[in-house]
């Protein structure tokens, strides 16, 4: 019988892995998801609070957090669904894309309210 | 074996574990027990369907009041509720509501898939293995995983959520 579970292009492929690494798989998609979420409620409270910011730098690091935070459900998705098919298919575990990007943005973050705070 | 445990087992050149446990030290296979596997995901579900809860509540308190009174300053009259349009309270419940009750549902979810992943014959159960037995890594737990309509379901949350919260911010900054 074919398999009709969503999305097809993920569990059409290869074979039933073992369940242990796919309940691995689903927490690292919940981490990511985590992350975005956290990522999107620093943008706001950036935005929010009346912070002791130079507010062009403030607002740019609010958008960098919202806009990396935008970004992280989509990789936690297509992350999910590459690894997923990896499994099923005893393959190599592709890596993250969104990782070190995303590592790179905090920085700049960090490197914003930094700026922000000697500027205002 | 290795100190990061790469190595495969029985590759461990010095013989028996120094600490005459379980040669992946202090991973021991109780540490994989199926049903804590599955405890660890439904927890990991918990705290994401917490985080939408609490995301919505954000949108309410903060982002929807400040959004009012742009709109309302911008349409130059009351939207009638003070400072909170009917559509971003009705979204931001909702949205509540639909995280707490995702988490009642993966509660169940797990408790239902609890008693199946340590059905006999899925793999050792809890406790210590003895010696002869097979190492968890070398014991194919074959379970029929649900499909992902419940990730993508998060997934798309999580990026309304974005959305908006782009929306806010921009109005905060340019409005």
């Amino acid at each position: 019988m074919a398999d009709s579970r969503f999305p097809q292009r993920v569990f059409g492929v290869g074979t039933e892995p073992d369940a242990r690494f796919t309940l691995a798989n689903e927490r690292t998609f919940l981490a990511w998801i985590r992350t975005s979420l956290a990522l999107i409620a620093g943008g706001v409270a950036l935005a929010a609070l009346d912070l002791p910011l130079q507010p062009g730098l403030k607002l740019a690091a609010a958008l960098v957090l919202v806009v990396s935070g935008i970004l992280s459900p989509l990789q936690a998705w297509f992350g999910w669904a590459r690894v997923e098919q990896a499994i099923r298919r005893s393959e190599p575990l592709p890596g993250s894309r969104l990782a070190a990007p995303l590592a790179g943005a905090v920085a700049v973050v960090g490197i914003l309210l930094l700026l922000g705070f000697a500027l205002r | 074996m290795s100190e990061h445990g790469a190595e495969p087992h029985g590759a461990d050149p010095r013989g028996a574990d120094p600490r005459g446990a379980h040669p992946l030290g202090a991973a021991s296979p109780s540490a994989f027990d199926l049903g804590l596997q599955s405890e660890r995901t439904a927890l990991a579900w918990q705290r994401a369907a917490l985080s939408v809860t609490v995301g919505s509540l954000v949108i309410l308190r903060v982002a929807a009041t400040s959004l009012a009174t742009s709109l309302e300053a911008a349409l130059g009259g009351s939207l009638g509720l003070p400072g909170l349009p009917l559509p971003f309270a009705v979204g931001g419940l909702a949205v509540g509501v639909l995280g707490l009750v995702a988490a009642a549902l993966i509660a169940l979810r797990s408790r239902g898939r609890h008693p199946r992943l340590l059905r006999p014959g899925r793999g050792p159960g809890p406790g210590p293995v003895p010696a002869h037995e097979p190492q968890m890594s070398q014991v194919q737990v074959q379970l029929q995983m649900p499909g992902a309509a419940l990730l993508a379901l998060l997934c798309s949350v999580a990026l309304v959520f974005g959305a908006a919260a782009l929306v806010f911010v921009l109005s905060t900054g340019f409005g």
